[in-house]
């Protein structure tokens, strides 16, 4: 079932097609359905109910500053809502165009236009794909340092629009410390460029405006941000922890002490068994890490195995049973480590941050755990969760907050769902005062009814908590409709700060109507 | 004030002037990287950008030193900034009010990412044959995670020989190892250790914070404004010699590069006038003209003197900002 679909007029689409080309604007359904969705979990939700709620009248692929200047200046023209599209990785639904009309997406401004080694960093087009960049770069000894589990199927445009971190982000940073500065299009057409060069608190810093505006503000076009020699080495590090505080302090006192370790996460009990299950390293260290699990920890393994493959979705059903199991699991957490550098670096902090662990840990796991984590890293985030296909839905909540509010906030989460949906938690994206915390949640409803409201509930508790604890509702994921509702309480008073910008840059609210809250700058005839 | 030692934040009330918060901060034996303020203003005249806040921290800005703010809005409401070590809940809201020059609300209070104090600092001096090869062996090694606390590189008297002196500090091993890599890195470029001038820490030390920007010992003139701007490595050398060819005639200047950030670094320069004190707004001229031949980033134009012009007005104005300023 197809809904919300407006036609653009015949000639609307000829002027499209005059500015970009024939072949690069799109109006059959099956390119307009595929771009009316991204990665939300919801949106797969639609599709398996047979349903897609927000179609887009066309699909438009510029491949120049110049094609998207001449697209936006049409759509404020011609008062087009316009949804910007870089991969469609985003698990917020950023990227669905709730009021239809136009997606630009920015696929075709894929090159990579400049390295300047000087000043270590380079200028690249929005629609280049992490992964793509990243080994055109290590092809010239260069990283850029931007590792998240979506890098194959990710774009930089996204990566700034939405904040986004990578997995060394301990290290490298997350998007706001690699963005150095962007060329913008705003609602009309006019094109600028954001300071390249440090503000030190004189001037407004531009950047971090942009930065995050997820296409509310205008289309980023190109991205100039930091790169990295390329590592020479790499020690890795893993240890069992007794629980979660221990692991966690663990991790606070690394960084605490000027250290940088490229990763640090720690899993919480159950998904120390995930990993455990999937992560068994190497020969060796398997065996010892399968030798130190209890009797229970081994039938809980077998178990999960045994529900992957036939029952997940009536096991799924009970969580508060399921979450009540995993409870009694004797404490056991797994910190994975890596520190990368020259030899020295590498070796130095691997030294000190043994030195830090050893009292607090109950088990040196040696290399194995970090190694076979590295190897696998990407391996789930471009591919559909198999609990779908089991009938189940998932979802990922990363929220952040500073190292004194990080346990209380957790356990205040896993109480606020327990009943409803099957949880479990890492911690990772260490800083000096705090750190990420990665939720997944699963859960298996009555019927597809049920489904979305049981999906919509759980996330209304879990941000409500997360504002309640003193978290931010999100680190690394973005907003998009998912979270927009609660971002009044993020901002506080200081919304209508956001909302005269958005007046002021896009008066007609053409751009992405919807996103970042929930009726900002979206002229009525928008509003979904 | 109020202190979590456990997430290193402390709560500070921003009319406070920053000396006095830190004095507070090391009897509790942390401190938020505050090196010697002359002229000090309160801190919020810092984070509103009426002033430039020198932490000694070498790469970091005032901006980064605070973890959330409690802003009052111009409709009197008063808001707290969420506390979080990062977001990507939308736009950093925060930073339409820090540098904004008090025109998005006044920052009543913030909470400042602080440190412990430091087990160790080690400090030294090297002369480089030319600013381009000291200028490059800093940009590497701060390229590659190994940038010090703090650093002053500038070109003493007439001489075409650079001096950069630095200082790490911390936990002793990192501090140690950072230190000793700085000046393998140095040695291997070409640069030799030298006495380290007058004021400045050598070896192993115990005082905390970075020595002054600017030699006040010379006292044949009088500093009348302080530039300061933000450019990229590449320009860095350019722009420090020309503006020291220019002087000659019509002042005297020292340029200090102070802050060295991946991809640029921020220069600082005392002006003097050897001549009437009517030609401070030309000097400001000519200099900021400079700083755009060479693409940098004008942040801070103060008046030393009395009685002079604003000088801001030599700042360029940016068109974007200027029209969110209006906006909110």
């Amino acid at each position: 079932m197809i809904n919300n679909r407006k036609s653009l007029s015949d000639s609307q689409v000829s002027e499209l097609r005059r500015i970009v080309g024939e072949d690069n604007v799109r109006t059959g359904d099956a390119d307009c359905w595929a771009l009316s969705r991204d990665m939300w979990p919801k949106t797969v939700l639609w599709t398996r109910h047979g349903n897609a709620p927000h179609m887009p009248d066309a699909v438009v692929l510029p491949s120049s500053t110049a094609e998207v200047s001449a697209l936006l200046k049409w759509a404020e023209n011609e008062r087009v809502a316009v949804t910007p599209y870089g991969a469609g990785s985003g698990v917020c639904g950023g990227g669905v165009p709730l009021a239809g009309g136009i997606v630009i997406d920015m696929k075709r401004m894929n090159r990579l236009l400049k390295i300047d080694r000087d000043n270590m960093c380079i200028d690249v087009e929005p629609g280049i794909y992490g992964e793509r960049l990243e080994r055109m770069l290590n092809s010239q000894g260069l990283t850029h340092g931007h590792f998240p589990s979506s890098i194959y199927c990710s774009s930089v445009g996204g990566y700034v629009a939405a904040r986004s971190a990578g997995q060394a982000s301990s290290r490298y940073g997350k998007m706001e410390d690699m963005l150095i500065g962007m060329e913008i299009v705003l609602p009309g057409g006019e094109i600028i460029e954001t300071s390249a060069l440090p503000s030190s608190t004189a001037r407004p810093e531009l950047n971090q405006i942009f930065l995050g505006s997820e296409g509310t503000l205008g289309i980023i076009t190109r991205v100039r941000m930091r790169i990295h020699t390329l590592a020479t080495e790499r020690r890795y590090l893993a240890y069992h922890f007794p629980g979660v505080k221990a692991g966690l302090d663990a991790m606070r006192h690394i960084m605490q002490s000027g250290l940088q370790p490229a990763v640090l996460r720690l899993y919480d009990e159950f998904d120390t068994i995930i990993a455990g299950t999937h992560g068994a390293p190497g020969p060796q260290e398997e065996t010892a890490i399968v030798e130190q699990r209890s009797r229970f920890e081994i039938m809980m393994d077998d178990l999960f195995s045994y529900m992957k493959k036939s029952s997940l979705k009536s096991v799924l059903k009970h969580p508060s049973l399921l979450n009540s199991a995993i409870r009694r699991l004797p404490a056991k957490c797994l910190l994975v480590i890596v520190c990368e550098g020259d030899k020295v670096q590498a070796e130095r902090e691997a030294r000190l941050i043994a030195g830090i662990c050893r009292p607090l840990a109950m088990t040196d796991l040696g290399e194995g755990p970090a190694r076979y984590w590295e190897k696998h890293r990407y391996k789930i985030s471009y591919k559909q969760s198999k609990v779908f296909d089991a009938g189940a839905w998932v979802d990922t909540m990363e929220v952040a907050v500073k190292w004194s509010e990080v346990e209380k906030l957790y356990q205040a989460v896993r109480r606020a769902v327990h009943k409803k949906v099957f949880i479990m938690a890492h911690f990772s994206h260490a800083y000096v005062d705090g750190c990420c915390i990665y939720f997944s949640f699963s859960r298996a409803s009555a019927g597809p009814d049920a489904e979305l409201a049981d999906y919509d509930d759980t996330w209304r508790t879990a941000l409500r908590t997360v504002h309640e604890n003193g978290g931010t509702i999100t680190h690394h994921h973005g907003v998009g409709c998912n979270k927009a509702p609660f971002m009044p309480d993020e901002y506080g008073a200081l919304k209508n700060m956001y909302v005269k910008i958005k007046n002021e840059l896009d008066p007609h609210g053409i751009m992405n109507p919807g996103k970042l809250l929930p009726d900002s700058g979206m002229a009525k005839e928008f509003r979904p | 004030m109020k202190i979590d030692g456990y997430s290193l934040l402390a709560t500070v009330n921003c009319a406070e002037k920053p000396s006095a918060i830190e004095g507070e901060l090391r009897k509790s034996a942390f401190t938020f990287g505050l090196g010697i303020i002359e002229n000090e203003y309160a801190l919020k005249d810092y984070l509103h950008g009426e002033a430039l806040l020198d932490p000694y921290i070498s790469g970091a800005d005032a901006a980064g030193l605070c973890a959330s703010i409690t802003v009052r809005l111009p409709d009197g409401r008063t808001q707290k900034s969420v506390e979080t070590p990062r977001s990507a809940a939308g736009p950093d809201l925060r930073f339409l009010i820090l540098g904004s020059g008090f025109n998005g609300g006044t920052i009543e209070e913030c909470a400042l990412r602080i440190r412990h104090l430091p087990e160790k600092h080690m400090a030294a001096t090297y002369i480089a044959k030319d600013l381009k090869t000291a200028i490059d062996t800093l940009r590497i090694r701060v390229q590659n995670f190994n940038a010090p606390a703090w650093l002053r590189l500038t070109l003493p008297g007439d001489s075409e020989q650079a001096r950069l002196s630095f200082g790490f500090e911390g936990a002793s091993q990192l501090c140690e190892g950072h230190f000793e890599d700085f000046c393998k890195a140095c040695s291997a470029g070409g640069l030799s250790r030298a006495q380290a001038p007058a004021g400045y820490p050598d070896g192993e030390h115990n005082v905390i914070g970075a020595p002054p920007l600017f030699d006040s010992t010379d006292a044949t003139h009088r500093a009348e404004f302080q530039l300061s701007l933000a450019l990229s490595w590449k320009n860095c050398a350019g722009f420090m010699l020309e503006a020291g060819r220019r002087s000659a005639g019509i002042y005297y200047q020292q340029s200090v590069l102070c802050k060295a950030f991946h991809h640029a670094a921020i220069i600082s320069m005392h002006a003097y006038s050897s001549g009437m004190r009517g030609w401070v707004s030309d000097e400001a001229r000519e200099l900021c003209g400079l700083a755009q031949k060479y693409s940098g980033r004008v942040l801070e134009l103060i008046d030393l003197g009395g009685g002079n012009p604003d000088l801001k007005k030599f700042i360029p104005s940016d068109p974007l900002f200027e029209r969110i300023r209006r906006a909110i």
